[in-house]
């Protein structure tokens, strides 16, 4: 049974490549158009900033797959932050409010280009979540998060995006990317001198590039988040 | 002699009293009038907390405030509606709003609102809502 049944009512639950087995293929179970796969899998580290303080902290980098149903030969990877960390109240401990998925379930997601890219002003690209056409998604609960008032529920998420992460150019000065809980696309050897803004563009100019010659879904770009649990999510980390 | 000043203190202190409560009554019928215009949803933080160009903080009775939305009024309607990010803000237009009504929604502002403070008990959490006039 297809666990992606919910996201397209049009068909019946025991499809197969919509019945299409001749032109279509399914290596992993993803609908028709680019799916960015955030994996669980570290690839490395980069800076980024304690949010509520000026100190920044080695944050771990994982790696994205990008794979499209629509043509087998298209595949890229590049790496992400997907913890945000944060000391508001200035204990010396920063804490966790990383976006991860609801549950197995509830962890395909539609994304949506800003048009803007994001932060204002420094040109890169940037996606937005959305689930079911809504920004506010299904997130595992996270206390903390709600605690200092970046959710106002414990288990949804709002304005979750996927932009510009680590050292970045942005006003023709270097800043270092905090986090509520969005994804910072980072380049490997990230650094004040190694800025991720054209890594950035490159990916996602990339995706949706891949994502306008789909037949069926032009534009579209779906993600899916590997949900990380137990100790693969850390809570809390000094620096 | 003691007890006319006794007298005098008491008139004192009912027209202290009285004047508290006319002023309470013509701020609560400015309230009533008047339609807001800026609402702030912001978290209490500690006096070391470092805010960002955009995550921009306020004080009020020595407390320092975290800002996450500003939502302005033109006369009892939203005219912009922002949220506030570590590296920047991002602007909702009316028609996001209008198709993602959950945006709004789950922030419950009401359209008329006295000033306050106040916990925000269905959280069940430190949160605070802060709501300007």
């Amino acid at each position: 049974m297809d666990t992606l049944a919910h996201v397209q009512p049009d068909k019946t639950p025991y499809h197969f490549v919509r019945n299409n087995p001749q032109n279509r293929i399914d290596p992993d179970g993803a609908l028709d158009s680019p799916i960015i796969t955030i994996t669980k899998q570290k690839a490395g580290t980069a800076y980024q900033l304690v949010l509520g303080q000026s100190n920044v902290i080695k944050a771990e980098l994982y790696k994205a797959v990008v794979t499209d149903t629509e043509d087998a030969n298209f595949r890229m990877e590049f790496t992400v932050t997907r913890d945000a960390w944060e000391d508001v109240d200035g204990d010396g401990v920063a804490r966790n409010t990383g976006f991860e998925p609801k549950d197995g379930k509830k962890n395909h997601y539609t994304a949506k280009e800003m048009p803007n890219g994001y932060p204002n002003g420094n040109g890169t690209e940037a996606l937005k979540l959305t689930q079911y056409g809504s920004e506010e998604v299904h997130a595992a609960p996270n206390q903390t998060a709600a605690d200092i008032g970046s959710r106002d529920k414990l288990s949804t998420a709002k304005g979750i995006m996927q932009h510009v992460g680590g050292n970045y150019e942005k006003g023709g000065k270097n800043s270092t990317a905090a986090s509520l809980g969005c994804f910072g696309v980072c380049n490997p050897n990230n650094s004040a001198t190694n800025q991720s803004n054209n890594y950035t563009n490159t990916v996602m100019n990339k995706i949706q590039n891949q994502a306008a010659k789909s037949t069926k879904n032009p534009g579209k770009i779906e993600v899916g988040i590997q949900k990380r649990t137990g100790n693969e999510y850390p809570d809390n980390k000094n620096y | 002699m003691e007890y006319k000043k006794e007298q005098e203190m008491n008139i004192r202190i009912i027209k202290i009293i009285r004047m508290y409560l006319v002023l309470w009554h013509v701020a609560s019928c400015q309230n009533k009038a008047n339609f807001i215009t800026q609402i702030l949803i912001a978290t209490p933080v500690g006096t070391n907390f470092v805010s960002s160009d955009e995550n921009c903080d306020m004080i009020i009775n020595g407390q320092k405030y975290w800002i996450h939305y500003k939502i302005s009024y033109e006369n009892g309607k939203i005219d912009s509606f922002k949220r506030y990010l570590p590296e920047g803000s991002i602007d909702y237009t009316n028609e996001e709003l209008l198709s993602d009504t959950a945006i709004y929604l789950s922030l419950n502002v009401p359209f008329i609102q006295k000033w306050e403070i106040s916990p925000n008990l269905n959280l069940k959490t430190k949160t605070k809502t802060v709501k300007l006039i």
